[in-house]
């Protein structure tokens, strides 16, 4: 059952480059789907500390951060999908694919808030001062999501 | 039919334990279309305002919670194969509503506003929850009921 040593250190590095490429590709900033679920992350800095995103030594992975991009937040079955972060002050699209009108409102509230008709669109600009914001639908309780502003 | 009703009581000692079992289901049948309503009048001012075509889905709302209490009110005053009934058809038309509307995306059809509403979520399942309570428990009433009157009907045929 134990290893032969003929062909080790050929194995050997194999391994090894497989284990850098596993460890340094995966820093993965995929979409963040923020529904009903209310996990909220704390405050600031941590980098997009949303659920399902892997936080190990991904850091400083080149995640494209949004810079001068539109950014799209999608509603969708009665669900927001957001981006895992937005740059201060974007402009921020919503795009609702729902035949219902949803709005995103910051809670508590004051942030931003915007009311988008049944597959319409409407637009907000996100907040100057970075954070985590929550925010829900006021038509539907049931529908949450965390905006992330860096 | 109320003859056949008022003689459920008199004879049999049973009949004491039947009576409170029917009161329990009448209780029951009522609570579910109560817990039906508050669900429906606390959701309706949002789904007013967005599905506000037609009559409005907040609207529809509030008549179903109007149905509803209706129905429990009815249930507890008389429990009868009629209002048994009357709680039947409300319980499981507004479930049909519930499901339907879940499941397909049915368009705005005359006064009635496009509803589709792909998710579950606390307050909607315990609305349905509670209107297949109602649904199951009014038509077993109303068969128990049926079941009731039929041995009697023949025995009076028989004399």
């Amino acid at each position: 059952m134990t290893s032969k040593p003929t062909t080790k250190p050929g194995l050997m590095t194999i391994a090894a480059v497989g284990l850098l490429v596993a460890l340094t590709g995966c820093g993965s900033s995929a979409t963040t789907a923020s529904s009903a679920s209310g996990a909220t992350p704390s405050h600031t800095s941590s980098p997009a500390s949303t659920p399902g995103n892997p936080s190990l030594g991904a850091a400083s992975s080149p995640a494209a951060p949004q810079a001068a991009e539109p950014v799209l937040i999608t509603i969708k079955d009665f669900a927001y999908i957001l981006p895992a972060s937005v740059a201060s002050g974007a402009k921020i699209m919503v795009k609702n694919q729902d035949n219902q009108s949803h709005t995103v409102t910051s809670t508590p509230k004051g942030a931003f808030a915007i009311k988008v008709d049944g597959g319409g669109t409407a637009s907000f600009t996100a907040p100057a001062k970075p954070g985590s914001y929550q925010f829900a639908c006021d038509f539907h309780a049931n529908m949450m999501g965390t905006l992330v502003v860096k | 039919m109320s003859a056949a009703h008022s003689a459920a009581t008199p004879t049999s000692r049973a009949g004491h334990g039947q009576g409170r079992g029917v009161l329990a289901l009448r209780g029951l049948i009522a609570l579910a279309m109560v817990v039906d309503a508050v669900v429906h009048i606390h959701l309706s001012p949002g789904y007013q305002l967005s599905a506000p075509s037609g009559v409005g889905a907040g609207n529809l709302f509030r008549l179903e919670a109007a149905v509803a209490i209706a129905a429990a009110l009815l249930v507890l005053v008389r429990g009868n194969r009629t209002t048994y009934a009357v709680a039947l058809l409300v319980a499981s038309s507004a479930l049909a509503a519930v499901l339907l509307y879940r499941y397909l995306n049915v368009p705005a059809i005359g006064p009635l506003p496009a509803m589709y509403e792909p998710v579950w979520f606390l307050e909607k399942s315990l609305s349905a929850a509670a209107e297949a309570t109602g649904a199951i428990v009014a038509g077993a009433a109303l068969l128990w009921t049926r079941h009731q009157g039929r041995p009697r009907t023949r025995a009076v045929a028989d004399q």
